[in-house]
């Protein structure tokens, strides 16, 4: 099989033995969005050994680094993105981000134990970070990211139909962000949306089938989240204006 | 139950229904077809600009 960019990086990552999950657009493909991603986003362990072996993958990639900041532990601890692009054959200019932290989620180690594993024939296995997390990732201040969490719920909702656990119930009434489909979970998951109205107060609006209220109030959730990604990349995106002005002078 | 949760949900068309059908991994491998398809016409790998994302700073001098 003649592999695509976005595997031959996934290969080259497993054949180094790099602990990573992918993320971002290319996960998203995975659990059902149609979308056209042109870049790779992974969330790495920042231990001395794995970056030594990521080291050795992006040697492979002829992955050169990009914009700030430099690509150390500390860096990737303190919640920094570093940005490399490809130069190896077969995945010239692709980008390969790395974090090791995601606003919003737990630690690498956690991320792992909820993690999925794809079985692609005549490559191999795939790790790639769980819905749920995946999900919390993508509440940012972009508005293509909310329209994408919005739509990784609703797939797994179709996808789930019928087979749903009562944790898996939970999670989409604590998700979901359509209001027409929120309305029907709570008809269908009366018990559950009841329940769950203390730890999401909008579910009160669709239990009552209050659309107008429960769009504003859908809007003001995320406009929360938004404000709360600005905050938490603030101070970063300081530091890293710093670096490069120090570099440029 | 199946009938009931077909209601869910209400804005996907045909096309989105059948890529949600496939498996994880054919997904993968479905979309891995893309990219043969969009380097054939000239696509190019650089990513996309990303106005409102958290990196986005202008480039450093090589």
């Amino acid at each position: 099989m003649t592999l695509s960019p976005i595997l031959k990086v996934l290969s080259t990552f497993r054949k180094q033995k790099v602990k990573s999950l992918l993320i971002g657009g290319q996960a998203c493909i995975v659990y059902g969005a149609a979308e056209f991603s042109r870049d790779s986003d992974f969330v790495v362990l920042a231990s001395p050994e794995n970056l030594k072996a990521l080291d050795g993958a992006l040697k492979v990639l002829k992955a050169e680094p990009v914009y700030y900041p430099e690509f150390t532990i500390p860096y990737l601890l303190k919640g920094h993105a570093c940005h490399f692009r490809c130069g190896a054959r077969g995945v010239e200019g692709l980008r390969v981000d790395i974090m090791s932290k995601l606003k919003g989620c737990d630690a690498f180690e956690k991320l792992w134990t909820r993690h999925n594993r794809v079985k692609i024939s005549g490559m191999g296995a795939i790790d790639i970070i769980s819905l749920e997390d995946l999900v919390e990732s993508k509440k940012t201040q972009r508005d293509k990211d909310w329209f994408m969490l919005s739509r990784l719920v609703e797939n797994d909702i179709f996808i789930n139909k019928g087979s749903a656990s009562p944790a898996k119930v939970g999670w989409w009434l604590a998700q979901c962000r359509e209001p027409e489909t929120l309305v029907r979970l709570c008809a269908d998951h009366p018990g559950p949306a009841h329940k769950d109205v203390t730890r999401r107060p909008l579910l009160r609006a669709a239990i009552d089938n209050n659309l107008k209220k429960l769009s504003d109030m859908l809007k003001k959730e995320e406009a929360a989240e938004r404000a709360s990604d600005l905050s938490y990349w603030s101070p970063l995106k300081k530091e890293l204006e710093t670096l490069r002005l120090s570099r440029e002078r | 139950m199946g009938s009931r949760l077909n209601k869910y949900p209400s804005k996907l068309n045909d096309e989105e229904l059948d890529w949600l059908r496939l498996s994880p991994a054919k997904r993968m491998i479905e979309s891995a077809k893309l990219w043969k398809f969009y380097l054939a016409i000239g696509g190019k790998l650089d990513s996309q600009p990303d106005p409102q994302g958290p990196f986005n700073f202008p480039k450093t001098k090589s």
